[in-house]
C-alpha cells in the first residue's frame, strides 16, 4: 500500500515538473499580434511595426479593430521586447497572419529579420512572407474602415491569387526552405501601398537572403507556369482578323502543368522546360465563329502568348538576376550526379549561360458556349 | 491507539454474534399463544386481534391476529371467518374437520401451515393474517395480503416516444407480474430471497435459466448472500453492496424503472435483481456502452437511432472535455483558435473580472445548484427556481458583465449534452470537474493526463467478470453491431458476446423478405 501511495506520488511530481514551459497567461493580458512589418533601423537594427488586435465590444457595438505599435531593437527579438515598453502588454505571437518586409532591409539581406520567427515556438511557420514596396510600416499603418482587421485581409488577398497567378504565396516555411537549400533561392510576393490601400502583385527575386530585382505581374504569372504553381488566371490573346482591330479573346486558364528537365550534349547541360497548358474560353470581343480551325488557330497564339510569356521571365531572372528560383541546379544534379560532381563549384558561371529551351503545348476544351 | 483498536475488535465481535431468538413452537393452547403474540407486539395500534368461535353446534376457540391495511378484509370476512362461524360438521368431531380447514374450509388462493412462533410474526407483519385455533398447535397463515397501491405509471426518469408507457411500482408482485407478462417462457426463473435484518425486504433475482451464463448467476447470489445490513430501503442499498469496484466513480449497476428494458436485458442474458418497496430494479452485469444505449433505440427504424447514438457518445466526450478544453485552449494554447474566433472571444472576455478559470467553475457550479434544487424544490415553486436560474444566471451575468457570453455557451452546452447519457450523469459532473482543474494546472497536457488516468482506470474494471468496456476494450466485433450504429433487428442474429451466455443465438438469420417462399411474395399486393 505504501509503494502503491508512493509510486502515484512520484508520478505527480513527474507529471507536473517535466512540463517544460509554464506559459498560462489569460487572454485580456497579452495583445494578440496579427502581423508585424520589419523595416531597417535609421542608424542600426531594426524598427518593428505591429498590428495589435484590439478587441471590440459587442455590448457598445464597436467591432475589433487593430493597434498600430512601433518599437525599436538591436535585433528583431530584443524590439519585440520592447513592445512591453509602448502596448504595456506582452505580445503573443502564435496568430500573426502576416510579416512584411522593408525593401530596404531585404536588400542587404532578410535572414536576421526573419530567423526570430523560424526559432522562436510562438509563431507559426504558416504565416506568409511580404517584401513591401517601400517600408513594411507604411503599410501597416494604413487604416481602412473596410478592413478593420488588414492582416486579416492581407492574408485573404495572397491566398485568392489562385485565381489570378499575379503574385505568389509563400510561407515563412517554403521561404527558409529556399534559403536554406544551396542551389536554390526564393521568391516573395509583393505589397504596394496606394493611398490608404495596398495591392498584391509581382514578386521579388531574391539571390541568396539578398532581394535582387523585381518581377511584374505577368512576369510572376510566367514564374509560376514554370514552377508549375499557376493554378488559374486569364490569358488575353489577340486574334487577327479582317477587320481593323484584331479580336481579344480571354482564355481561363484551367490547369497548367510544367516538367523541367535537363538534357545533355556533348556534356554540356541545357534546360527544357515543358509547358502543358488547359484553357477555356471565356469571352470574345468580337463576332467570331469559333469551328475547330478558329480554334487550332487560338490554341496556336495561345501556344505563343505563354512561350514569349515564359522566355521573357526566365530570361530575366536567369541573366539579370542570376537567382536559381527555378531550380535547374536539382534538376541537373538529379540526372547526372557525376556532371554535378564535377562542375558543381563552377555553378555560378555556368547558371547564366545556361541554354534554356521552353515548349509549350495548349488545349481548349470548351468554348464555353453550346453550339 | 492500541485500545482503540482493541475496542474495534471487540465492537466487531460484538456485532457479529447472532442475536438469535430460541424458536418457539405455537402451542395448542389458544391462550398461550395470544399472550406470546400481545408480548412481542406489545402496544402497535394497526394490530387487529380478533377472536371468534367456530362451529355452529360445537363451539371451538379462534383467534386471528392481523396487520390493519395489509389485508384484504372483504376476503378475511368472507372465505375465513362467515364459513368458520357457520361450520357445522354434523356428527364429526370439530377439531378433526378443522384438520382439513385449508383443504375444505377457506377458499382462499394461498393458505400456509406453520409450525413456529417466529415465522407466523414474519408473516404477520408481512401482511399476511394469522389463524390461530384453540386445540390445534400450527397458526395457518392466511394469504391474503392487500394493500393500497399506487397505479401503473409511466416512468417520470426514462421517458420515451414510442414504446410501453408502463413502469415498475413499488410493490415487488406486481412488478415480477409485469415481467411475466413480457416473458411468457418456463424458463423465466424468479428467485426470492429476504435481506435485512430489521426490514425483512424481499429480493427477487430473475434471469432466463438457459441463457444466462450460471457463473455470473452463481457469482450473483454469492453476493448477495453476503450482505448483512439493517435494512433495505432502495435497491441503492443493495447495489453498493455487489458493485465490483465500491469506490470508482464508474457505476458497475445498471438500473432501470421500465419492464421493457428489463425483460430485454434479460434476454440479452443479464441478471435482474428487484427489490420491494422500490421502482428501481438493478441489472448486472453492466458495460459501459449500455449507458449510451436507450430502449427506444430498438422500437425505431436503425438510421435514425444510429445518428442518435453516435451523438450520444460526442455528446458525453463534449460534456466532459468541454469546459476544461476551453480553459486550456484560453490560458495555455491560443493557437489553437482560429484568429477570428480568437478576437470574438477576445471580445466578450473584454471587462470580465474573473480569469477565465473562476469564471467557469462558478458557473458550472451554479449549474449544479440550479438542478439540485430543481429536484429538491416543492413543485409550486419550481418557476421561481427557473427564472432566477435562467434570467440571473444566464442574461443578467452576461449584461453585468460578470460572466462572457462564450463561457456561458460552453457551461450551456455541457450541461445539455450531460443529460444524454443520464445513467452516467454523476460520472459526467464529476469528470468534468476533474478535467477543468488539470486544464488549468498544465493545459491540454494536464486533460490527457487524467484523460489517460480514467481510461486506464476504465479498461481495469470489470462488472461480474464481465471487461466493463467492452466491446471496444477488448475488442469484440460482434458487439460492434450495437455500439456505435445500431444493424437492423434482422441482423442482430446473436446475443451479446461479451457477456459469455450459454445460447448466443438470439433468432435465424434468414428472415428478409427475400428469403420467403416465392408463392407467397406476390400475396398482399
Amino acid at each position: 500500500m505504501k509503494q502503491k501511495i508512493a509510486l502515484v506520488l512520484i508520478c505527480i511530481c513527474i507529471v507536473t515538473m517535466l512540463t517544460g514551459c509554464w506559459g498560462k497567461s489569460e487572454l485580456r493580458d497579452v495583445g494578440i499580434v496579427s502581423g508585424i512589418g520589419i523595416d531597417a533601423g535609421t542608424e542600426a537594427g531594426f524598427e518593428l511595426t505591429t498590428q495589435t488586435i484590439k478587441p471590440g465590444d459587442p455590448k457598445a457595438g464597436t467591432p475589433a479593430s487593430v493597434l498600430i505599435q512601433t518599437s525599436k531593437g538591436a535585433t528583431v527579438f530584443d524590439g519585440v521586447r520592447n513592445f512591453i515598453i509602448t502596448a504595456k502588454k506582452k505580445q503573443i505571437f502564435q496568430h500573426i497572419q502576416v510579416v512584411i518586409i522593408g525593401r530596404e532591409l531585404a536588400m542587404t539581406g532578410i535572414s536576421p529579420a526573419l530567423d526570430f520567427f523560424m526559432r522562436d515556438h510562438e509563431p507559426r511557420s504558416s504565416m506568409d512572407v511580404f517584401i513591401a514596396d517601400q517600408t513594411a510600416g507604411e503599410i501597416l499603418q494604413i487604416k481602412n474602415k473596410d478592413f478593420p482587421i488588414p492582416s486579416l485581409t492581407l492574408k485573404e488577398s495572397v491566398r485568392v491569387q489562385e485565381f489570378l497567378s499575379k503574385a505568389p504565396q509563400v510561407s515563412i516555411h517554403n521561404f527558409y526552405q529556399g534559403i536554406l537549400e544551396p542551389y536554390q533561392d526564393p521568391y516573395l510576393p509583393i505589397i504596394h501601398k496606394v493611398k490608404d490601400n495596398f495591392e498584391v502583385y509581382g514578386t521579388a527575386i531574391f539571390n541568396g537572403e539578398k532581394l535582387v530585382g523585381d518581377l511584374t505581374a505577368f512576369e510572376t504569372r510566367g514564374m509560376l507556369r514554370v514552377l508549375g504553381d499557376a493554378k488559374a488566371g486569364i490569358q488575353v490573346v489577340k486574334l487577327p482578323s479582317s477587320e481593323n482591330e484584331p479580336i481579344l479573346i480571354s482564355i481561363e486558364i484551367k490547369k497548367s502543368k510544367s516538367s523541367i528537365k535537363a538534357l545533355f550534349q556533348n556534356g554540356q547541360p541545357s534546360i527544357q522546360v515543358e509547358i502543358k497548358e488547359t484553357g477555356f474560353i471565356g469571352d470574345v470581343s468580337g463576332q467570331i465563329r469559333l469551328d475547330q480551325q478558329k480554334i487550332n488557330e487560338i490554341k496556336g497564339l495561345y501556344a505563343k502568348a505563354i512561350k514569349l510569356e515564359v522566355e521573357k521571365t526566365i530570361i530575366k531572372i536567369q541573366k539579370q538576376f542570376k537567382s536559381n528560383v527555378f531550380d535547374f541546379a536539382g534538376t541537373i544534379q538529379r540526372t547526372n550526379k557525376k556532371y554535378w560532381k564535377e562542375n558543381a563549384k563552377q555553378w555560378d558561371e555556368i547558371y547564366p549561360e545556361l541554354s534554356v529551351n521552353v515548349n509549350v503545348q495548349t488545349d481548349i476544351t470548351a468554348n464555353g458556349l453550346e453550339e | 491507539m492500541y485500545k482503540w483498536i482493541q475496542r474495534k475488535i471487540h465492537f466487531k465481535k460484538l456485532m457479529n454474534e447472532k442475536t438469535e431468538i430460541s424458536a418457539h413452537f405455537v402451542s395448542s393452547e389458544l391462550k398461550e399463544n395470544v399472550n406470546f403474540i400481545e408480548s412481542i407486539i406489545q402496544e402497535s395500534s394497526d394490530i387487529i386481534f380478533r377472536s371468534f368461535d367456530i362451529g355452529i353446534n360445537q363451539e371451538v376457540k379462534a383467534f386471528l391476529v392481523a396487520v390493519e391495511g395489509l389485508f384484504d378484509q372483504t376476503a378475511i370476512h368472507e372465505n375465513v371467518i362467515k364459513p368458520l362461524m357457520n361450520l357445522d360438521c354434523g356428527s364429526r368431531d370439530l377439531l378433526d374437520c378443522l384438520d382439513h380447514l385449508d383443504k375444505e374450509l377457506i377458499s382462499l388462493s394461498s393458505i400456509k401451515k406453520e409450525l413456529t412462533m417466529d415465522k407466523s410474526i414474519e408473516f404477520l407483519l408481512k401482511g399476511d393474517p394469522v389463524l390461530f385455533i384453540n386445540g390445534i398447535n400450527k397458526a395457518f397463515i392466511l394469504g391474503a395480503r392487500a394493500w393500497e397501491m399506487r397505479g401503473i405509471e409511466e416512468p417520470v426518469t426514462e421517458t420515451v416516444i414510442r414504446g410501453p408507457r408502463e413502469g415498475f411500482v413499488e410493490t415487488l408482485r406486481t412488478n415480477t407480474a409485469m415481467l411475466r407478462r413480457k416473458i411468457h417462457h418456463p424458463k423465466l426463473r424468479i428467485e426470492q430471497t429476504v435481506i435485512g435484518k430489521m426490514s425483512s425486504t424481499d429480493i427477487a433475482i430473475v434471469y432466463l435459466d438457459g441463457i444466462v451464463n450460471p457463473e455470473i448467476l452463481k457469482e450473483v447470489k454469492k453476493r448477495l448472500r453476503k450482505i448483512n445490513i439493517d435494512a433495505v430501503l432502495e435497491s441503492g442499498y443493495i447495489e453498493e453492496f455487489i458493485q465490483d469496484a465500491p469506490y470508482s466513480i464508474f457505476p458497475t449497476v445498471s438500473n432501470t424503472e421500465r419492464p421493457d428494458v428489463v425483460a430485454a436485458r434479460l434476454l440479452e442474458g443479464r441478471v435482474a435483481i428487484m427489490v420491494d418497496g422500490t421502482t428501481t430494479v438493478l441489472m448486472v452485469p453492466y458495460l459501459m456502452m449500455e449507458s449510451f444505449q436507450s430502449p427506444e433505440d430498438y422500437y425505431s427504424r436503425p438510421y435514425y437511432v444510429s445518428l442518435v447514438r453516435s451523438l450520444r457518445l460526442i455528446g458525453f466526450l463534449l460534456s466532459t472535455l468541454a469546459p476544461a478544453a476551453y480553459v486550456a485552449f484560453h490560458d495555455y494554447h491560443k493557437e489553437i483558435f482560429p484568429t477570428e474566433l480568437l478576437i470574438t472571444i477576445a471580445s466578450s472576455r473584454e471587462g470580465v473580472p474573473f480569469p477565465i478559470f473562476i469564471e467557469v467553475i462558478l458557473m458550472l457550479v451554479s449549474f449544479e445548484w440550479l438542478h439540485e434544487a430543481g429536484i429538491r424544490m416543492p413543485r409550486p415553486v419550481g418557476q421561481a427556481v427557473s427564472i432566477v436560474g435562467a434570467l440571473v444566471l444566464g442574461e443578467s451575468a452576461v449584461n453585468a458583465g460578470l460572466v462572457s457570453a462564450p463561457t456561458v455557451i460552453v457551461v450551456a452546452l455541457t450541461a445539455i449534452t450531460g443529460f444524454l447519457v443520464t445513467p452516467l450523469y454523476d460520472v459526467t459532473a464529476l469528470l468534468r470537474i476533474f478535467y477543468l482543474v488539470a486544464a488549468e494546472i498544465l493545459g491540454v497536457y494536464g486533460i490527457m493526463c487524467v484523460l489517460a488516468f480514467f481510461l486506464l482506470h476504465v479498461a481495469s474494471l470489470r462488472s461480474f467478470g464481465i471487461p466493463y468496456t467492452a466491446p471496444w476494450f477488448p475488442i469484440t466485433w460482434s458487439g460492434w453491431k450495437d455500439f456505435v450504429v445500431r444493424v437492423p433487428l434482422r441482423n442482430l442474429t446473436r446475443r451479446p458476446e461479451d457477456l459469455r451466455v450459454l445460447n448466443e443465438v438470439r433468432q435465424n438469420s434468414e428472415q428478409g423478405p427475400n428469403n420467403l417462399n416465392p408463392n407467397e411474395r406476390g400475396k398482399g399486393r
